[in-house]
């Protein structure tokens, strides 16, 4: 029994660790992260229901852990530490990619913390809107209109429309 | 825009729906024709659907990098608790077939003894802060003479060979040099770098096998973490050898070079 479960478990590693790795934007962070979730997700294995779904639990976990360090330290990593690995990708994209790209990364660390979340989980792990709301426990409606407004921010902060207000240094 | 009950009109959410695929094919269809004839929504829906496509680009080589053992083990710790159990009965074979002596099992005892590492913590707190601030005297060898450095408190330390002094310019910082310190039973040798803004970091080391494992993890990747004063520390195990970095700086930016000490893309201090 413990086996099938570690093996539900196990399976969701790669994508945890994709979203951490775009929540921290640090690779030591976010493999932090991953493995408190996991650890916090044994504690509290006999919470989960057979059947029910692994992957929108253990998010909901990474979440709450994440959300709390963010409360705890009201900080952001820097942008600075990001410029090493970020366009380092196994991509190898173009020139004119890389600059598209690094400006999407740029551009989503001036969202809002909860609506670069909602876009996260949406855009980048394609959870459903139903899942997402479990994640976060808000209703369907805030998902939708908070991805809304990640969206149309981020597209306005693309095309330089929008001024980054409360833009850190870059 | 606001959703109206109208067949043909669409609300935003639609919008979303069909860039996200959670929306039917007959109401897809229909919001593609709409797309088709106003170019201004249009544009807006290819650049969500572009953000989408980017944010794959950044993040999806994650899914293919290997998985980290620390994160396997905690995805089944039962798994690594019959390891550690499987290595305590070996420790207690190796006494019963050779009585080869009492490290194995002292090596093997479960039970950390958190009191020797929080001394250990504090004796490179202490040393990091007496030679911080030292301006003509940092260090006894200085990087130019780094060969001579390594050998002479590998030698002192009493390892079998010379370690490799870590290097940590990745990370923007130079070796200054080092100096031998007395420690608790014996010396430990403290190597110094400094960035371009000047600050300093020391790296604390001790060579004691028949230490118990007080803080050694299974991969030597969780650190014991200790803040005195404006000074971090955070001290791990790796073999024979007891090692603490010290800087005044946040844990994550000295866990980074803690990572790069233990030669994570990077020299790997060790006494072979």
């Amino acid at each position: 029994m413990l086996a099938g479960r570690s093996k539900l478990i196990e399976e969701q590693i790669p994508r945890l660790r994709r979203y951490a790795r775009a929540l921290t934007r640090d690779p030591v962070a976010a493999d932090d992260l991953v493995q408190d979730a996991l650890e916090r997700a044994w504690s509290r294995l006999h919470l989960w229901r057979s059947g029910t779904n692994m992957r929108a639990w253990l998010f909901t976990i990474l979440h709450n852990i994440h959300a709390n360090q963010v409360r705890a330290a009201s900080i952001r990593p820097q942008l600075t530490a990001l410029a090493d690995w970020e366009t380092s990708g196994s991509q190898a994209p173009s020139q004119e990619d890389r600059i598209m790209v690094r400006s999407l990364a740029q551009s989503i660390d001036l969202l809002p913390e909860e609506q670069r979340v909602v876009l996260l989980l949406v855009g980048l792990e394609e959870l459903t809107y139903e899942e997402a709301s479990k994640v976060l426990d808000v209703p369907i409606g805030t998902v939708m209109s908070r991805l809304s407004r990640a969206r149309e921010k981020l597209r306005r902060l693309m095309a330089g429309t929008e001024a980054p207000i409360g833009a850190k240094k870059t | 825009m606001t959703p109206i009950k109208d067949h043909n009109a669409l609300s935003e959410d639609e919008l979303h729906r069909l860039i996200d695929g959670r929306l039917d094919p007959a109401r897809a269809a229909i919001l593609a024709e709409h797309l088709r004839r106003n170019p201004e929504d249009a544009a807006r829906v290819e650049a969500w659907r572009a953000q989408g496509l980017g944010l794959h680009g950044l993040y999806d080589g994650v899914l293919a990098e290997e998985i980290p053992p620390r994160l396997r083990r905690a995805a089944r710790p039962w798994r690594a608790a019959g390891t550690a159990l499987a290595r305590l009965v070996a420790g207690f074979a190796l006494i019963a077939v050779g009585g080869v002596g009492g490290w194995a099992l002292r090596d093997a005892r479960p039970q950390p003894d958190a009191r020797i590492v929080v001394e250990f913590a504090e004796r490179a707190a202490v040393a990091h802060a007496v030679y911080l601030p030292e301006v003509r005297h940092p260090v006894e060898v200085v990087a130019a003479e780094a060969q001579h450095l390594s050998v002479w408190t590998s030698r002192r330390l009493g390892l079998a060979e010379p370690l490799r002094i870590p290097d940590l310019r990745s990370a923007g910082f130079d070796l200054v040099g080092g100096r031998l310190l007395p420690d608790a039973q014996g010396p430990a040798a403290q190597y110094m770098y400094q960035d371009g803004g000047g600050r300093r970091v020391t790296l604390y080391v001790k060579h004691d096998p028949t230490t118990p494992a007080a803080f050694q993890s299974d991969d030597q990747q969780k650190f014991d973490f200790y803040r005195r004063g404006d000074t971090s520390v955070l001290a791990w195990r790796d073999g024979a050898l007891g090692c603490a970095i010290a800087g005044n700086m946040e844990k994550l930016e000295l866990k980074r070079l803690a990572y790069m000490v233990l030669g994570y893309g990077q020299d790997k201090v060790k006494a072979r």
